[in-house]
């Protein structure tokens, strides 16, 4: 069954059909989420509270664009405005540094797993902004004009934000290899 | 094109957003310098490397079931049925119609009457939760 047919369904009150929809989305969505914030913990709450706005709000959704689109555009609008409380941010920074990297291994640094998770450490350091239209962009490859309405910017200001942040990251990159 | 484009236009031009005149004017200029070269190459690399980032499955079952449109009415009696009761909990306090405006924030804290202050006070805790509740439904 088709994104628009589950909606629908939904709309007219059967529940399950928003059930289908999550599982179809959840990695997705909880994935950009951990990309954006660079914490599991918090990506987890994120995804949970972006399906529920979804749910609350899905009358509010176009039929006419994809599903996808929307959700996403949704889920990346609350990690852009996420704050933490003083508790949260506490609990992250002890689980961080219990869960200190371990040196990676020969095998590891020579295979793309090592190259990952350095590309994820670079993208943390970016403006939150340029990592959610980089993300949005090329990870998710969304069209400029989604990207732009959902983050309430010019499609100008997206463009800029995609310029600094591929080219802080090349940069970075270079510095890294000397 | 002699002089390197600004580097926003470069990185425009990697995009294909610029017009097809300025896009063969920079493909153009990138045939005889390697500086500007070097940093399209490098940019495409990032945009590769972050297409290629995978994708991690989320925690399993941790998603909570979404309330259903039933809870919704359910609420939206209870919700009311807090008002009323707030309502009429302030009248038998005393609290003159006016001074009610203080709990919809219209009217300043020491303007109340003594009776009203005291109400508002034991009603602090649950005016918060009140609105707890409606911010996590917000
Ligand atoms: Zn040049």
């Amino acid at each position: 069954m088709s994104d628009a047919q589950l909606v629908q369904r939904c709309l007219q009150g059967d529940t399950t059909a928003f059930d289908t929809l999550v599982e179809r989305y959840r990695d997705r969505v909880f994935s950009l989420a951990f990309r954006i914030l660079g914490d599991p913990t918090w990506a987890e709450d994120l995804t949970q509270e972006a399906f529920l706005r979804a749910y609350t709000r899905l009358a509010l959704y176009d039929a006419t664009k994809p599903f996808s689109t929307w959700l996403l555009c949704l889920a990346a609008r609350l990690c852009l405005n996420a704050r933490r409380d003083r508790q949260q941010e506490q609990a992250q920074l002890e689980r961080a540094s219990k869960a200190m990297p371990s040196p990676p291994t020969v095998e590891e640094y020579l295979y793309e797993r090592e190259r990952q998770r350095t590309l994820q450490r670079l993208l943390m350091r970016l403006p939150r902004t340029q990592r959610v239209a980089l993300l949005l962009y090329y990870y998710e490859q969304m069209p400029l004009s989604a990207i732009a309405e959902a983050l309430h910017v010019p499609e100008g200001t997206v463009k800029t934000w995609l310029y600094r942040g591929r080219e802080s990251l090349r940069r970075w990159i270079e510095e890294e290899l000397g | 094109m002699n002089t390197c484009p600004h580097e926003e236009v470069l990185h425009a031009y990697t995009e294909g957003w610029l017009d097809a005149e300025s896009q063969q004017a920079i493909e153009a200029h990138l045939t005889v310098c390697h500086e500007c070269q070097r940093r399209v190459a490098g940019w495409q690399a990032v945009s590769e490397a972050i297409r290629g980032l995978p994708r991690i499955p989320a925690p399993g079952g941790t998603l909570q079931p979404m309330p259903t449109p039933h809870h919704e009415w359910r609420l939206v009696l209870a919700l009311s049925a807090c008002l009323a009761g707030i309502a009429a909990w302030l009248w038998l306090a005393g609290v003159s119609p006016p001074e009610l405006n203080h709990f919809v924030g219209w009217t300043p804290y020491s303007t109340l009457s003594e009776s009203a202050q005291q109400a508002a006070e034991k009603l602090q805790p649950f005016w918060h939760t009140l609105r707890e509740v409606l911010k996590w439904k917000a």
